[in-house]
This record gives structure tokens, sequence and C-alpha cells, in this order.
């Protein structure tokens, strides 16, 4: 990005390259699978970056600062279509019920995922995911796509790291689930 | 996902095999149009050194468009209203004097005098009591408007009540009098017969007076005989419209000018007329 910044547009290929899946599925699974909403997010995003593109400092990975870019794109994005943020739909109770429920009868060793991913358990994946709340559908696209850490999570989102933690694992178990039940 | 493996901490045991099963899952790219417009936005950002990215798609610069605009437009909506508003204004003021006018003009026109065609007028002419010893000014406020309708050349100045009011005053004035020379019958007629050669032989004079001056006016009010028919139209129009104070005083005022002024009365006031002290 620096070198971008400097005037090397093949730098932004470079970049562009490497994140641009990461950042476009980030956007596609909140948005339940709508390409169009997920193009013109992606396009958003990728233009502030351009736009950014003398003022950016490197403080920390590109991949948290543009998943921050990402994030607040999306909080926007619901606010302006929904009326609602990421915040504003927090249900620790949820959260609380179900990790209870499923603390005993899960076995981490016991991996059920050994069979190759067909067609069908990638629908069942997405859909899955789509089912799960919001904030722990975006603690776990942050981590998975954007490929960032707990700490880094809980910062940009403006959590603790338990929180994060707690999120994620719930996320987890229900895509879990979803795989255990095609075996 | 590169950097996966230097994550500090896991939710849970097993979640590689979870992470692997979603990357194999979700490998959904942007499509090829929208990567070579971003791209396309970047290039051109920096060959314009540092500008906004303007190789966007349309809809992208539709925003920037409406950004721009937006607040020229909203001054120019503002200033249009303005002007709008500016020129509106004079119009409703430019309007009072005329509708005065227009409902002042058929006054002047009617077989009346004068003072019956304005409430406050009439007021102001029997509450300075004319005819009666007074200064010269009272008898100056009298006798204008009665010479008002002869004079071609000097408009009759707006009385000082709404508009509204003085259109209604005249219309219960004429219809009090047609009411009162009903009740009269002969002896109103034959009252009338007596007062219609004052009224025109005034009005030759006040025509003959022009152009007028304000000695002559005096001259002309002070000289000008009694109106009792307008006296006695007045004070029965005042009874009618259930303005008794009003007729009351009117009445003083007419006795204080002529002292046989019960007997212009019609008999259907008489009895009231008698209880006015």
């Amino acid at each position: 990005m620096r070198a971008y910044g400097q005037g090397d547009a093949r730098a932004f290929e470079t970049l562009y390259a490497r994140h641009k899946g990461a950042s476009y599925r980030y956007f596609l699974r909140h948005a339940g699978g709508d390409t169009a909403t997920a193009d013109e997010l992606h396009q958003d995003l990728w233009l502030r970056v351009i736009g950014a593109r003398e003022r950016y400092e490197a403080q920390a990975k590109f991949s948290t600062w543009l998943f921050t870019l990402a994030r607040h794109r999306l909080v926007d994005h619901w606010r302006s279509r929904h009326g609602i943020s990421l915040a504003s739909l927090e249900d620790d109770a949820v959260l609380t019920q179900v990790e209870d429920s499923a603390a005993a009868s899960r076995d981490v060793d016991d991996d059920p995922l050994h069979a190759s991913i067909d067609a069908e358990t990638r629908r069942r994946l997405v859909a899955a995911l789509a089912d799960v709340p919001p904030l722990q559908r975006d603690a776990f696209l942050l981590h998975i796509e954007g490929g960032l850490s707990l700490d880094e999570i809980a910062s940009l989102t403006a959590t603790s790291g338990e929180t994060v933690k707690s999120r994620l694992r719930y996320a987890y178990r229900r895509l879990r689930a979803t795989l255990e039940d095609l075996q | 996902m590169s950097d996966h493996d230097r994550l500090g901490s896991r939710p849970a045991n097993g979640d590689a095999e979870l992470e692997r099963a979603w990357r194999d899952a979700s490998d959904e790219q942007p499509p090829s149009h929208l990567d070579a417009a971003i791209i396309a936005a970047a290039r051109k950002s920096v060959s314009e050194g540092g500008k906004q990215p303007t190789t966007a798609p349309a809809r992208v610069r539709s925003q920037d468009w409406l950004t721009r605009w937006q607040p020229l437009a909203a001054a120019a909506t503002v200033a249009g209203l303005a002007f709008v508003l500016v020129q509106m204004l004079p119009r409703e003021h430019s309007g009072r004097p005329s509708m005065q006018y227009e409902e002042s003009a058929p006054a002047p026109a009617s077989a009346e005098p004068q003072p019956q065609s304005s409430s406050a007028r009439g007021a102001t002419y029997y509450g300075q009591a004319p005819g009666a010893a007074g200064d010269a000014e009272s008898r100056e406020q009298v006798a204008v408007p009665e010479q008002a309708p002869s004079q071609s050349e000097a408009p009759v100045p707006p009385p000082p009540t709404p508009p509204a009011t003085t259109a209604k005053a005249t219309a219960s004035d004429t219809a009090a009098t047609a009411d009162a020379s009903a009740a009269r019958g002969e002896t109103s007629a034959d009252r009338r017969q007596e007062v219609e050669p004052q009224l025109a032989g005034r009005a030759s004079t006040a025509a003959a007076a022009a152009p007028s001056s304000p000695a002559r006016e005096r001259e002309l009010g002070n000289s000008a005989p009694l109106d009792t028919a307008a006296w006695a139209s007045r004070i029965v129009a005042l009874q009618e419209s259930g303005d008794v104070l009003a007729a009351e005083d009117a009445l003083r005022a007419f006795r204080a000018a002529e002292p046989d002024a019960d007997s212009y009365l019609p008999d259907s006031l008489r009895e009231w007329a008698r209880t006015v002290e």
C-alpha cells in the first residue's frame, strides 16, 4: 500500500489480487449471498482504499486496516438499508443459551470432518453461517476470511478478547453441527 | 488466510478442519468487470496525481455528481422560494388600498349623505354634535364627509375602521334605512321630499365651491343646514343593528343639534327615545 501511495499502480494490483476474494466474501456472506449488494459494497470499499492512497499510514497490517474499512462500510449499509447496526444485533442471551446447551454434548476431539467437501456441503455450510447471528458471523468472517487474530478482532469491534472468543466459539459450533449432520 | 497458523488462540480444537472445509466451500471471487473497474480507478488515481478516482462505474459517478451539486441545488431552491415570497408581499400590501377604494367608492354614489356610509365616520359625526356649540374643528369633521361626494379632485380618505366593518355597516345602514322608511310610511316620504331639495342644493353648492380650500370647507360646514333625515336614519340603523348605546349617543347628539329631534324619528322609536335622557 505504501508503494501504491508513492505512485506504483502495479503494487495496487498485487494488493488487490491478494485481498479481493476475502473482502468480497466478507460482504457476500453478510449480504446473505446477494451478489449485487456484495458487488456494491466491495466496489465502495476499494474505491475508499484508492481514495486513501496518499493518506495511508502503516500502523497495522494492511488486512486489519482493510477490514476495518469493510466493517464500517457494512455498518453504514445496514444502517441505511435497515436502520440497524451490528451493535444492535448483539444478543448475549441467545449466545449464552446456545453455548450452555451445546457445552456437554460437544466433544471437540471427535472430529467429523474427514470426507471431502462436495457441493451440498458447501451449500449447507454457507446456509448455516447465514443463520448465525450477525455479530458471531462477523467475528467468524473477520477471522477466517480476513485472517485477523482474536486481539485484532477485539480491537476492531471494540470488544474484549473473551467476547470475541465466545462469538467465534458459537459460530464454529453451529458450522460444525451442520457438518456433523452431513455425515 | 495465509497467516492463519500464526493466530494466537483458537476457539476450539479441530477448527483447522472446519476452516479447511470452509475455504473449500467458500471460494467466490468478485466479478471480473468489477476488478477491471477498480484497477482502472486505481491507475487513474495514480496518473492524475492523487485525485479521487473518476473512472469508477456510473453509479459512483452519479453519487459524486449528487454530492457536488446538491448544495447548489439547495441554495437555488432557497433563493427561488425567497424570490417568490418577496414577490408575494407587495401584492398583499398593494391590494388593500384598492379594496378600500372599491368599497368606499359606491358610497358617494348613494343618495344617502356620506356619513351613513361609514360607521366610524358616523361615530365621529354624531359624537362631535354638529351644529351644537363646539369648536370649529368639530364642525370641519362634519362638513368634509358631506362634501366629499361632490369633490372630484379630492379622494375620500379611507375610513379608520377595517373594510369588512365598513361594508357591513353600509349594508346594515341601507337595510335599516329601508326598514325605517317603511315604518314611517307617508310621514317619512314627506320628510324625504323636504330633505332631498336640501341635499340637492348642498351638492350644487359644494360643486360650485371647487377647488376647495380648508377655509371654504369650514365655511360650508358652518353654513350647511342640518340633515335631520340623515340623523334619524343613522339612529334607526344603529338601533336596528343592536348598538343601543351608540344609538342613544346619536340621539343625544341629535337632540343637542335639533331640539325637536324626536319628531324626526319613526314612530317605532319614539317610545325608546323617551327613555333616553
